[in-house]
């Protein structure tokens, strides 16, 4: 082992799903399983402690001479952004150190409703090297007990593409363009829903630069193969399967990362999408950015963009954008989710109080078990409840036929039935 | 060959079984095309509402010694198709009204012949259901044409149909085109029947089914394992997904699935058809009871000639009768317009277009805060 990593366990809780933030869901695994994977990848000891105290026992048994990382667990680290850090700290012998980064396009995507303390063009993330420091006396509450040592922040460099793309205009307002960060050097203090999104949405340059470097010589043969450079054609070639994908020959899919036993029916469309193990995505069913948990099903005609899917969810939507949808729910054909305000930003709930998303373009999350089982239409920014139910009203659904209705003479639906047109219930 | 009549008629069609339009023939001339391909139809004695596929009633005569009656283990895919008809189900055996070397009529029939189990090998597809409820959350259903079912109610009509659509292919993936039909160039037709004259616009998807002749689809039309009869006009970007149609009608529907519509039915984008249940299975009415027919997914029926305007919604299970007309209520129209100063949020009240503060002072709309 090169270093010890001590994970401090926070309370923070992700609404409206109730799961703690480390089990927030990255692109097929926990915030805590991702970051295993990265100490593991760095080869670092990883040790999860429950408090303060316990921490800096940890932090003081550690090895003598080894790095010793201390970070919160509800912290998105990648392991480009770890191993970096350890690098630029190695040149910066103080300590203790922090983790910060630049604010550019991929800190920027995350950034709104972050805690993270601000120290002019710098974000500080609750990541530090604490070997050797002394460390201030433990407190109940391990975000302020953290931010309570006065650590020097390193800036990690980093390298990043950068996709704009285009935001609808509404009316005369000035043009917007979306800044979309394609790089692995992400960190991400995941407090609330929208982080869950929007870091999943940039899972698909995380997830891709890392394919790519942990197999270059697949990615040079993948785009040798194509025979072309043009841009579009290089893409259709960079599609990752697992084992046992069905793939209709006549969907089309590009630039995504599919699991094991992913089914995608004919005319489907996949694009810069992940999909996880067993999900199958029917007919004429759209993937635009999209990350789908394993076993999800994805229906017929469904359009998806930029959503976050949860596993063992189904999902029929027409047109279903910047939603993030829980853990075995159910969204169908007609409920729709407004994702755009005309004005201002898309306000979310955080503590209590409505806040500023900071976007105009924002769906709503949809709890774990929820079932969206009738014509709605949800506002922006809303969080559906766990286990919610939505049914149509029962006067908006034709439930009993009356056994001798008039032939050829216009009914309206009326109270669950049918009833002559003039005669419904005012 | 002899088919005992019962008078078997379809609801809320109102037409007696063997009439109704099936694939490019009816019911009957389907059936009895069957038995004769059996090569022993003159052994076979059936109800008008059985039907029985060729290479089954091969393996049944076969196996028959004496009066025979088919049989198959109550653990066959079959018995997806058995609820709300009359085979019967003794507990182990789902036994059908189809006799072979036995004489009498019904009820002497069923009395006398002995049940021939014969257990095929039915290749099947897998069609998923939404991932609600308890599982399981897919059935696997008929892929190759081998069904043996009585046809007694709307849904077997519905579950019956494009499973025939096999039977008039040599190969699952070839098509079968009939004489002057028109394909645009970027229409893809896979595994399905298609009828004289019919015409296929730009785009057009139609995978697995049977599109009768002279119907038209219009450009985008997306069609899959369903039966659309003769005569049929889709609209463009209509999407169907194992549907019937008995032909003629009018059809558009940004998504419609798992229903059956009549002759000349009028369907427009806002018909919503609801075809899924969140807890056990879609019940249908039969005979004045309400029968569970295990199935998480099954829309509803429209009877021949309904009219289905905007916001027609129809619990699932549900069957409108003939020539029903549905409008929209007048209070969900937009009528007039009143007058605002521009940039004024406006929303629907009462059939009229009015500032959204006459509805409600004070109140200030999402879209606007």
């Amino acid at each position: 082992m090169k270093g010890r990593a001590v994970v401090l366990k926070t309370a923070t809780t992700i609404s409206p799903f109730g799961d703690p933030a480390r089990e927030a869901y990255f692109s097929g695994q926990t915030i805590r399983e991702t970051q295993a994977s990265t100490f593991e990848r760095i080869r670092f000891e990883r040790v999860e402690v429950d408090d303060a105290a316990a921490a800096i026992e940890a932090v003081k048994r550690a090895p003598a001479g080894q790095p010793v990382l201390l970070l919160l667990d509800r912290v998105f680290l990648s392991e480009k952004a770890a191993a970096d850090f350890l690098k630029a700290a190695k040149k910066a012998p103080s300590r203790p150190a922090a983790l910060a980064l630049t604010v550019n396009a991929s800190v920027d995507y995350t950034l709104p409703l972050q805690s993270i303390r601000r120290d002019g063009a710098l974000v500080v993330h609750d990541v530090l090297l604490v070997e050797g420091a002394t460390l201030p006396a433990p407190t109940s509450d391990p975000v302020a007990w953290i931010r309570s040592i006065d650590a020097t922040p390193i800036d990690v460099p980093k390298r990043e593409l950068v996709a704009p793309i285009p935001l609808p205009t509404i009316g005369e307002r000035e043009k917007t363009t979306l800044l979309y960060p394609i790089t692995s050097t992400v960190v991400v203090s995941i407090e609330h829903w929208v982080h869950v999104l929007w870091l999943n949405q940039i899972a698909f340059g995380v997830r891709w630069v890392e394919l790519l470097r942990r197999r270059p010589l697949w990615g040079i043969w993948r785009a040798l193969t194509a025979f072309s450079l043009n841009k579009f054609k290089l893409l259709d070639r960079l599609v990752h399967r697992g084992r046992k994908t069905e793939i209709h020959p006549k969907a089309y899919v590009s630039a995504s990362i599919l699991g094991d036993g992913v089914k995608i029916g004919a005319h489907a469309t996949v694009r810069n999408s992940i999909v996880g193990d067993g999900a199958v995505i029917q007919d004429h069913a759209v993937l635009l950015n999209c990350v789908v948990g394993a076993n999800t099903l994805v229906t017929e005609n469904a359009f998806l963009v930029s959503d976050v899917i949860y596993p063992d969810a189904t999902v029929g939507n027409y047109k279903l954008q910047v939603c993030l949808i829980g853990r075995g729910a159910y969204v169908n054909n007609w409920a729709s989710f407004v994702d755009a305000k005309f004005i201002g930003h898309v306000k979310v709930q955080q503590n209590g109080a409505l806040v500023s998303s900071e976007r105009a373009f924002l769906g709503s999350v949809i709890g774990h078990r929820a079932k969206m089982a009738a014509k709605i239409l949800v506002q922006p920014g809303r969080e559906i409840p766990n286990d919610t139910v939505v049914v149509m009203r029962p006067d908006e659904v034709i439930h009993t036929i009356p056994p001798d209705l008039p032939q050829g003479q216009p009914l309206v639906r009326d109270r669950g039935t049918l009833v002559l047109l003039g005669e419904e219930s005012k | 060959m002899r088919v005992i009549e019962r008078d078997t008629r379809i609801l809320p069609f109102g037409d007696l079984v063997g009439d109704l339009p099936c694939l490019d023939r009816t019911f009957a001339a389907f059936r009895d095309h069957e038995l004769e391909a059996s090569g022993a139809a003159d052994r076979l004695t059936v109800v008008d509402a059985a039907f029985v596929s060729a290479p089954l009633l091969r393996a049944f005569v076969a196996a028959a010694e004496g009066p025979s009656r088919l049989a198959v283990p109550r653990t066959s895919v079959l018995r997806s198709y058995v609820p709300a008809s009359s085979v019967e189900d003794d507990g182990e055996l789902l036994l059908f009204d189809v006799f072979c070397d036995a004489e009498g009529d019904l009820e002497a029939l069923r009395a006398s012949a002995r049940p021939v189990v014969i257990d095929p090998i039915i290749r099947t597809r897998r069609r998923e259901w939404p991932r609600v409820g308890p599982p399981p959350h897919h059935i696997e259903l008929v892929d190759d044409g081998l069904v043996a079912m009585h046809v007694e109610h709307w849904a077997h009509v519905l579950w019956l149909w494009p499973a025939l659509v096999r039977r008039l292919q040599k190969r699952a993936t070839k098509n079968v085109i009939g004489k002057g039909v028109k394909i645009h160039p970027s229409a893809d037709i896979e595994g399905s029947v298609i009828g004289d004259d019919v015409e296929i616009g730009a785009s057009c998807v139609v995978h697995h089914s049977y599109v009768g002749a002279r119907s038209q689809l219009s450009d985008f039309t997306k069609v899959a394992y369903s039966v659309l009869g003769d005569g049929t006009h889709t609209l463009a970007d209509a999407s169907f997904y194992e549907m019937v149609a008995l032909g003629g009608g009018t059809l558009t529907s940004l998504t419609f699935r798992d229903s059956i519509l009549g002759r000349n039915v009028f369907l427009t984008t806002g018909v919503i058809f609801w075809h899924d249940v969140l807890e056990g299975s879609v019940a249908v009415e039969k005979d004045g009871a309400w029968i569970d027919t295990g199935r998480k997914v099954l829309g509803g029926c429209a009877g021949h000639g309904a009219v289905l305007g905007a916001r027609t919604i129809l619990a699932p299970g549900r069957a409108l009768p003939n020539r029903t007309t549905v409008v929209m209520r007048k209070e969900e129209g937009v009528f007039s317009i009143h007058d605002a100063p521009p940039g004024t949020p406006m929303c629907w009240h009462e059939a009229a277009m009015v500032p959204v503060a006459e509805v409600d002072p004070g109140y200030l709309p999402d879209e606007v805060a």
